[in-house]
């Protein structure tokens, strides 16, 4: 696969479980090889497939975790 | 629930302030409020996706082999029970553990440790309400592939799938639990600690259970609406911490008037003047007393009959601390001291007293 990489600024996250959650809902999106969620920063790093999944895709997977983000980057 | 605790931990001859002291209930009763608010919330963000996947994963394994199984109130409610009873055996072990750790830590540094648990609770609250930390630096992660092996586990179906999941939870602590996690360390004695757990954990399963008899999941968005409450109960239990380590390291102790109760014996200028103080479970009597400057002093501390922290004697400004034993006084000699005030605490910062030295 090509992997793809993209960073999105996450906001309302107040503990690690909120980064735990944020990469899981990732995760189960196929196509997506490894999400890393740093709570001190704020960030979600996200390797993946370009052919298969969209930016916007990884957006409505941190909102189903229950957060807002935007793409940075 | 809370008055079975206290009785259980009492019999099992708890030795701390956390029981023995006459707002145990009401510390435990924050904890459990903590569990039942924003704790739950906050657990569910991970390990309610857990048990949710765990629950479905069952449910296509029953489907399997016949109908019916999956749709029953069982079928859902008998995971969720054996992930709770896993997940509070678990907490309440760890809570052993941390506050064994804290009982081994020197009784001079546990001044400061009640101190950094204070702060760190105080973070956690800020944190709650969305300010950023340096708290958020030090939060452990649990390593990638042990996340991976969790959430895979989860999704197995296997029949002992959700104990294993509950138990696994304390790899994937929130931040509240984290807090509450310090609060063991600091109780300074395994059964508190344990009960620190317990209670937490016990707060936290009505959410879980709720999950299991799928009635709903609130989510971060129903989180959100009770973080508030979270960082007000985190806060309040901090202030009780925060006071009782300022008491251990001899800050800010209580002033007040002498009692007048204090069997003061000033026999000849040479002679030591003493004073008998008694530990009681729930402080020192008299608490207050005044003896005179520039003469010895003999000081006599008895035990409690009862297991408590009073049984250990800090005085903060002297840099000395005594363990009480029950049926022997201990006699303390001290030289003449200056003018002014000597503060004395107990080992666990809850309970102090203090001597004025009259001019």
């Amino acid at each position: 696969m090509s992997a793809t990489v993209a960073r999105f600024k996450v906001q309302g996250m107040h503990c690690q479980s909120c980064a735990t959650s944020v990469d899981w809902e990732i995760e189960d999106i196929d196509g997506v090889a490894d999400a890393k969620t740093s709570l001190a920063a704020g960030l979600t790093e996200v390797s993946f497939d370009g052919a298969k999944v969209k930016p916007a895709d990884l957006l409505a997977a941190i909102q189903r975790a229950g957060f807002t983000a935007e793409p940075i980057g | 629930m809370l008055g079975a605790l206290l009785w259980l931990g009492r019999q099992l001859g708890f030795s701390g302030e956390w029981l023995a002291g006459p707002d145990a209930a009401a510390r435990l009763g924050l904890i459990f409020l903590t569990g039942l608010t924003v704790g739950g919330l906050s657990c569910m963000a991970v390990q309610g996706g857990l048990l949710a996947s765990t629950i479905a994963s069952r449910a296509v394994t029953a489907g399997d082999h016949g109908p019916g199984v999956a749709a029953s109130r069982r079928g859902t409610v008998l995971p969720a029970a054996q992930f709770l009873i896993a997940k509070t055996a678990a907490y309440t072990l760890l809570g052993a553990v941390l506050g064994a750790v804290g009982a081994r830590i020197p009784l001079r540094l546990q001044g400061w440790l009640l101190l950094a648990a204070a702060l760190f609770m105080l973070a956690m609250a800020a944190q709650t309400l969305g300010l950023q930390t340096l708290v958020a630096r030090l939060m452990p992660v649990a390593p990638k592939r042990l996340q991976r092996y969790i959430r895979g586990r989860s999704r197995r179906g296997d029949r002992w799938g959700p104990a294993a999941l509950g138990a696994l939870t304390v790899f994937l602590p929130c931040g509240i639990t984290l807090a509450m996690e310090a609060v063991a360390v600091a109780s300074g004695d395994a059964l508190a600690g344990a009960l620190v757990m317990l209670a937490f954990t016990l707060g936290t399963a009505p959410l879980f259970l709720a999950l299991g008899l799928a009635i709903g999941r609130l989510g971060q968005a129903g989180g959100r609406a009770f973080r508030p409450v979270a960082a007000l109960l985190m806060a309040a239990i901090a202030v009780f911490t925060l006071r009782s380590g300022m008491r251990l390291l001899g800050w800010n102790l209580e002033r007040g008037p002498a009692a007048g109760s204090a069997v003061v014996s000033p026999i000849a200028s040479l002679q030591p003047q003493e004073l008998t103080i008694q530990a009681e479970p729930t402080g020192y009597r008299p608490a207050r007393a005044s003896l005179a400057a520039g003469r010895p002093i003999r000081l006599k501390l008895v035990a409690s009959e009862r297991p408590s922290c009073t049984n250990a004697v800090v005085f903060p400004g002297l840099q000395r601390e005594f363990q009480l034993l029950p049926g022997r006084p201990t006699l303390v000699d001290l030289p003449p001291q200056p003018p002014g005030k000597l503060a004395f605490v107990c080992g666990m910062g809850m309970y102090s007293g203090a001597i004025d030295i009259l001019p």
